[in-house]
């Protein structure tokens, strides 16, 4: 019996610990790190509709999405009323000509080269990647980015040419037809690159 | 006792072990926190430097293309091509991008140098130019020796000129792998003084025997260009190949990276090119007077000798039979051996033959240099022609040995520029063991170099970028073109023109020439052909006209833009002088080394990235991967992979290389496209004294060659050595991109 309650016991513990990792790993259950400035993704992507290119305003035309300057912020909050839309943090880094220092949240290893260009001007939605960002208080990772998910979805798209002459991503289970004229080349489209020498230059 | 079996054990004590793994790596230490910080000001209010963009002519090969370089607050940034000029059209390679980490470069020479240690110690002292300048001119004299690497257009007037003013006949232009053996026999077979235009986008078979011109051969920029027309027929790059896709069949021993871009890959015993081309020729039915002299080359006598089955040479001429504008090219492997000049003499045949059955053979004459009808390069020429008188090797060999034979070395002082001897000179070359005879040795190298050991004197040049100049590229696209080089940056460090530097010299020596400056000279070449060019250019002032070359890069006129009527179009003349027949005497290439005691032909070839090694100091080159192996920051040996599992090698083991005059050590690459009874290893490294970069990697080949020569025009053959193989039972270490050749799928060619 003591054999039998040993491997039990053993079990025991790899299952509840597995479960436990698993749970604190499962995608929303991160908070997300704190930001020196407890800015909103909810607040000006979801209810003000903002566009994503307005503050990342390089993610159609560089590897990099960038992050907004300290001007573009303040730009905007000098023309609003009420205290609520004068955090102190802001004013005070333009004032005091100080950069922000924001906590990266999605950080890619230096061996994998990601351009937000090529998926942006392809029309891959933010949200494939990063998740309905427009719904977080603080920004987290919703942990798409591994290479499987690369990979997989490599496999399972296509880039398609509309009738414009543009690329367009076809994502898995979407039907662009519904929105854009699409030209049927032969074969369909072209399948997006999985040669390792895309990402890992 | 109830014991715990093994299997138990195991469990158990892996359950605990996965699950401390596991708490202890979710509950780990905080991640690292990486920050991404914002700019101040928005990006449209950034204050951003003004960039300039300047053309000038791209001295990294003797190809000549055209460059623009971008520059900010003084300082270059970026080379581009030029797209106006008609060479490279907006394109460049690799080496042109890294003139950036030329002039950059941290081991530059800072200012004129003195040796101060005992010779070879490479020590020097710094010292002021008018200090140089007033030591070394009265040595200047009837006894100096000029050595210089290709150089064309007023620097090569400039430098025969200082030479006739010091009353010195002693004058070399050498280039190991350059084109002198193609414009000798170029002339011999058409009559023509300068090289020709090989127009591939209007060809649609082309048989190059050896010719590696997507790398390294003539003006591989520009052949891209050409091949990618010619590949892609109509294409809407305004070089249209009215035949649609060509093929292209590349005859070599070693699969070059243009043998690996060809349909196919014949791999052929090195020195036999020229009987492959005469048994081509001979079953193309040649003209009656060719006959007595073509029928010995039968198809089966030369099979066995090239090592080329007889069918696959019967298809060849078949597709040649077929072709309706068949192009025949000649050069790498087939004009390193001592019968080059034979080999291309019969490969020129091969095309004299096929323009004669009516095929568009598509080789253009080039119209001669634009500053040719500048009376004072009459005497002279520009580096591009033809020239009767001019040095070979041999020449310098038999000088090497007058000066190792005399008591007293019959020359005083010797001048190096755009070469290094002691890099590109086999080891038991005659000339170089006698410089070390030569009392006074001047380097104008802007960088060190093998040979700046060697120097008494270092009188640094400018690099290109900073440099004024002209460069007429000898194989011209067809139409006249004259590169300009203006300085895009003021120069960075104390370094001086050699242009300047030898206008000097011949002050200080009493044997003025009339000029200021080196940019004097160009720019009065550029009144000359203003002059020249009066009636084409209709009012135009000097001043603007000069402006305006500056600006665009140089005079040419671009193929295509339809303002050209001159020679552009014409083809090679419609009645070139009879063929030379008699000069076909076959000639069989000869090897040092006895084939039973070295049993491998060594094959050298240029890097496409180092060349001989003026690019091992660019690190950018140096990381770039060569573009069939793929490795990076070293050399390697390729041996057949079916002879190195016979020798027990395998992949980065070292092996001794040894010839019968010397050795070097490098590490074996299996290479599937090399036949049994070659190695190939590549040229550029083997540096000790070339700066920071190029120090301690790999090794030179062409210190281990014997010094022969091509036997008709007594050029350096550098194929013409056999090797040997020994194991020294260590490894060495190969860098490099990609995975084996099995890895990769690939098939091991039989040999």
């Amino acid at each position: 019996m003591r054999r039998r309650t040993l491997s039990l016991i053993g079990f025991g513990l790899v299952a509840v610990a597995a479960a436990l990792v698993v749970v604190d790993r499962l995608p929303g259950r991160e908070p997300g790190p704190v930001q020196p400035i407890p800015f909103s993704h909810a607040l000006h992507a979801g209810t003000y509709e903002i566009s994503c290119l307005y503050c990342h305003r390089q993610a159609d035309r560089s590897i990099v999405a960038g992050i907004p300057s300290v001007q573009t912020c303040v730009d905007c909050h000098r023309g609003l009323d009420g205290p609520a839309s004068q955090p102190p943090e802001l004013i005070a880094a333009w004032e005091n000509q100080e950069t922000i220092a924001w906590v990266k949240v999605y950080d890619l290893p230096d061996h994998v080269i990601f351009s937000h260009k090529r998926h942006v001007r392809v029309g891959v939605p933010c949200q494939t990647c990063h998740g309905p960002v427009q719904e977080m208080e603080r920004v987290r990772s919703i942990g798409a980015l591994s290479m499987r998910q690369c990979v997989a979805c490599h496999r399972e798209s296509q880039v398609r040419m509309t009738t414009d002459g543009v690329a367009r991503a076809v994502l898995p289970g979407t039907n662009p037809h519904a929105e854009i004229q699409l030209i049927d080349i032969k074969g369909g489209g072209r399948r997006p690159s999985i040669d390792c020498a895309t990402c890992h230059k | 006792m109830n014991r715990l079996s093994r299997r138990e054990f195991l469990a158990i004590g892996g359950g605990v072990t996965a699950t401390s793994a596991l708490l202890l790596s979710g509950c780990g230490g905080a991640k690292e926190v990486r920050r991404l910080y914002a700019t101040l000001t928005r990006e449209e209010e950034m204050k951003l430097g003004r960039d300039t963009w300047y053309a000038t002519t791209c001295q990294e090969c003797s190809a000549g293309c055209g460059l623009l370089v971008r520059t900010l607050d003084g300082r270059a940034k970026k080379i581009e091509g030029n797209p106006l000029h008609p060479l490279n059209r907006g394109k460049t390679c690799a080496r042109a991008q890294a003139a950036l980490q030329g002039l950059y470069n941290p081991d530059r020479h800072e200012g004129p140098l003195r040796r101060s240690g005992p010779r070879g110690s490479a020590s020097f002292d710094r010292v002021t130019w008018d200090e140089a300048i007033g030591s070394i001119a009265p040595e200047i004299g009837g006894d100096v020796l000029f050595l210089s690497g290709p150089v064309t257009g007023n620097l090569h007037w400039l430098i025969h000129s200082f030479m006739g003013a010091v009353g010195s006949e002693r004058l070399y232009f050498l280039d190991t792998f350059g084109p002198d053996r193609l414009r000798w026999t170029h002339r011999v077979a058409y009559g023509q003084e300068t090289l020709p235009h090989y127009d591939l986008a209007r060809a649609d078979l082309i048989i190059s025997f050896g010719a590696p011109f997507l790398e390294t051969w003539l003006s591989p920029v520009h052949f891209s260009r050409g091949y990618g027309a010619f590949r892609q027929g109509d294409s809407g790059t305004g070089e249209h190949n009215p035949w649609g896709r060509g093929t292209l069949i590349q005859i070599e021993p070693r699969l070059s990276m243009t043998a690996a871009a060809a349909d196919r890959w014949e791999p052929i015993r090195p020195g036999t090119e020229g009987l492959l081309a005469l048994a081509l020729a001979n079953l193309l039915s040649p003209p009656g007077d060719w006959q007595p002299l073509l029928s010995s080359y039968s198809t089966t006598s030369v099979a066995d000798r090239c090592g080329i089955r007889a069918e696959r040479i019967e298809e060849m001429a078949e597709s040649l039979e077929r072709a309706r504008a068949p192009l025949i090219l000649g050069g790498g492997a087939a004009e390193g051996t001592t019968n080059g000049a034979f080999n291309l003499l019969a490969i020129h045949l091969l095309n004299r033959l096929l323009m004669e059955r009516g095929k568009e053979v598509p080789i253009r004459a080039n119209p001669p240099s634009p500053l040719a009808g500048v009376e004072r390069f009459a005497a002279t020429g520009d580096g591009t022609s033809y020239r009767a008188q001019r040095r070979t090797f041999r020449d310098l060999e038999s000088l090497g040995e007058e000066i190792l034979d005399a008591s007293e070395s019959p020359v005083r002082a010797v001048f190096l520029h755009g070469i290094d001897p002691l890099q590109s000179l086999p080891g038991s070359s005659l000339f170089r063991k006698a410089m070390e005879r030569i009392p006074l040795i001047v380097s104008f190298a802007p960088y060190p170099d093998e040979t700046s050991g060697l120097a008494d004197w270092i009188l640094p040049d400018h690099t290109s970028l900073e440099s004024w100049g002209d460069s007429v590229p000898g194989a011209a696209p067809g139409g006249p073109v004259l590169g300009l080089c203006q300085p895009v940056v003021r120069p960075r460090l104390d370094t001086r023109a050699t242009g300047d530097v030898l206008l000097e010299l011949a002050r200080a020596a009493g044997r003025e020439l009339p000029w200021q400056a080196f940019r004097d000279v160009v720019q009065a070449g550029l009144r000359d052909l203003h002059r020249l060019e009066a009636d084409r250019l209709e009012g135009i002032s000097s001043t603007t006209f000069e402006e305006g070359l500056l600006a665009k890069g140089g005079w040419f006129a671009i193929p295509g833009d339809g303002d050209w009527t001159g020679p552009m179009a014409k083809a090679v003349p419609a009645e070139p002088p009879p063929f030379p027949v008699e000069l076909l005497a076959a000639q069989e290439a000869s090897f040092e080394g006895d084939a039973n005691e070295f049993p491998f032909v060594l094959l050298p070839y240029p890097s496409a990235l180092l060349g001989q090694g003026e690019g091992a100091n660019r690190p950018w080159l140096q990381e770039a991967g060569d573009p069939m192996t793929s490795i990076a920051w070293g050399s390697w040996l390729e041996v057949n992979p079916h002879v190195a599992a016979s020798l027990g090698l395998s992949e980065g083991d070292l092996v001794e290389v040894e010839s019968p005059t010397g050795q070097v050590v490098l590490p074996v690459y299996p290479y599937p496209g090399i036949g049994p009874d070659v190695v190939a290893v590549p040229c550029g490294q083997g540096n000790e004294l070339s700066g920071r970069y190029a120090k301690d990697r790999g090794a030179n080949p062409l210190q281990i060659l014997s010094p022969h020569t091509d036997e008709t025009t007594g050029d350096f053959a550098w194929i013409a050595t056999s090797v040997r193989l020994r194991p020294l039972g260590r490894r060495g270490t190969v860098v490099k991109y990609e995975g084996s050749a099995r890895e990769l799928g690939g098939e091991d060619h039989a040999g």
